[in-house]
């Protein structure tokens, strides 16, 4: 079992997952990035829902982090098509509203965890502990 | 009886002129004529009874006809000049048909044969009387509803007052949460580049050069929520400036302004605004108006489902010789023909389940108007609205 409160083993093996990204804008999407690079070596962008989709079905991923409020295909529609083939992969959403009607809308898709803007690299930290303790732990 | 005395009661309201030369019948008359006024100014011919007719307010006239200096009818004519509506009641000795002519003629309300008879006088005071107070209600009646009319105008003013209130509210309402976010973005970049540069930091990890480029970044963001402040706060601040704007401009900072939005509902501003045309407006006023077209052409084409890319509101601009056409128009589906004549009223809209206050429209037709000029709009694969403005020279 992973011990939720040791950073230093969660880093370890988060190193080895396979994450999925998608965030349309540039200036965020590059930080997030540079964030993300601490946690995990195998990152693939995507910069809309639609390419999101597309990446998604090019390779297998163990989690996925998605933006909401995006043009082409918003983040809900991308994961309501992602369920439709993969019902079990964890997903973290960042979402800009914080409305509790959203948030139930959220939980439809089986999501794993919901973060509101703007993030910051604890609450990032935060998010990725626990699920990538949820995945060792399965 | 009854009668005599409603009538006596009218007529001690009213002030007489009585002319007559003849000092005893004066003297005689004016004791009958007490009974009946209560307020008598009294003249002692045809002059004197023009002179005391302008300096006084008199309400009905009895007068003699024979008199030195002018006689009664010449007065009477002169008087009815003056004001045609008083009662001029003629006292006369002769009973020639001239007389009755010239009196007829000038508009003479009761004709008196001397010498004074109670009943004839009467008669002849119950009908002038009769008419005075008929002017009388004619009159308040009048004040009465132009009063009233004063009042609804008033409150129609109110009315008006409370809509636009209502409306900059509204506006402020919707800038607000445009501020808070448009705002998101930037201050995510901002906190996510300062914590990444912390923690590589507290890792010994010190990057130069990203360091060097988290400042530049956030230099970035800085300046693009600045801009976005200043846009706000000018299009708040109480300017009733009217100044020359080049429209092109205009729009480029309208685009700027939802930039935001339109990003995220995938709909873009083609800005076809010919280079060099410019318009003497109030430009807080004029912003207002084409954002609110804007944002109406945004929510139908997302409402309506238009595909992302075919998601565009073109601007044009025509110049004619005393005015300028600014034309906005959608890819949406148009304004069904069934609301398209009640698009402008104020409290019609299509939005009620989304909040829509109703007003958007009708406001952008109070501002059009009053920087006086007119918007119409009709349909042409999408909907189309054509602002027609005056072109006007700037104040120095």
């Amino acid at each position: 079992m992973l011990d939720p409160t040791n950073l230093q083993d969660i880093v370890k093996y988060s190193h080895k997952l396979k994450l999925l990204y998608v965030e349309d804008n540039i200036e965020i999407r590059n930080s997030t990035a540079r964030m993300l690079e601490n946690f995990f070596d195998d990152i693939t962008i995507g910069v809309n829902g639609k390419d999101g989709l597309e990446k998604f079905s090019s390779k297998k991923f163990d989690l996925i982090l998605s933006d909401i409020n995006m043009p082409v295909m918003n983040g809900l529609d991308m994961i309501k098509n992602i369920r439709a083939i993969d019902e079990n992969i964890p997903i973290i959403i960042i979402s800009a509203h914080n409305e509790t009607n959203f948030k139930n809308n959220a939980l439809n898709y089986n999501i794993d965890y919901y973060m509101i803007k703007p993030t910051s690299f604890n609450n990032f930290t935060k998010a990725i502990s626990e699920v990538v303790v949820k995945i060792y732990n399965k | 009886m009854i009668e005599i005395e409603n009538l006596i009661q009218y007529s001690k309201t009213l002030t007489l002129l009585y002319v007559e030369d003849n000092k005893e019948t004066r003297e005689s008359t004016i004791l009958t004529l007490e009974n009946f006024f209560d307020n008598i100014i009294v003249a002692i011919d045809g002059d004197d009874g023009i002179d005391k007719f302008k300096k006084n307010n008199i309400e009905i006239v009895i007068t003699d006809i024979n008199m030195p200096n002018k006689n009664g009818l010449d007065m009477a004519k002169e008087i009815k000049k003056i004001d045609l509506s008083i009662p001029i009641l003629l006292f006369s000795a002769h009973n020639e048909t001239n007389y009755f002519l010239d009196a007829i003629k000038i508009g003479i309300e009761g004709y008196l044969i001397k010498p004074f008879n109670i009943e004839q006088f009467t008669q002849s005071l119950s009908k002038s009387v009769n008419n005075l107070k008929l002017k009388r209600e004619n009159l308040e009646y009048k004040n009465n509803l132009e009063n009233k009319v004063q009042e609804h105008l008033k409150d129609l003013r109110d009315k008006e007052m409370l809509l636009v209130q209502s409306s900059k509210l509204a506006a402020m309402g919707e800038m607000i949460d445009a501020i808070a976010h448009q705002w998101k973005q930037p201050l995510s970049v901002i906190k996510m580049q300062s914590e990444i540069v912390e923690y590589e930091m507290e890792n010994d990890d010190i990057d130069i050069e990203y360091i060097k480029k988290t400042i530049s970044v956030t230099k970035r963001q800085i300046n693009h929520l600045v801009d976005t402040i200043d846009e706000f706060r000018s299009f708040f601040r109480p300017n009733n400036n009217i100044i020359k704007i080049n429209l092109k401009s205009l729009f480029d900072t309208i685009e700027l302004l939802l930039q935001d939005e339109l990003l995220k509902c995938g709909v873009s501003i083609k800005n076809n605004c010919e280079e060099e045309i410019y318009l003497v407006v109030n430009e807080n006023e004029i912003k207002h108006l084409f954002i609110n077209l804007i944002n109406n052409a945004k929510d139908e084409m997302v409402k309506n489902d238009i595909e992302y890319n075919q998601r565009i509101v073109d601007i044009k601009t025509r110049k004619m010789d005393d005015a300028i056409i600014i034309t906005v128009k959608d890819n949406g589906k148009g304004i069904p023909k069934n609301i398209i004549n009640d698009i402008f009223k104020p409290h019609f809209t299509t939005k009620e389940n989304e909040g829509g206050t109703g007003i958007g429209l009708y406001m952008c037709q109070q501002i059009v108007e009053k920087n006086g000029g007119t918007i119409d709009t009709y349909n042409d694969n999408g909907a189309v609205f054509n602002v027609t403005l005056p072109i006007r020279k700037e104040k120095v």
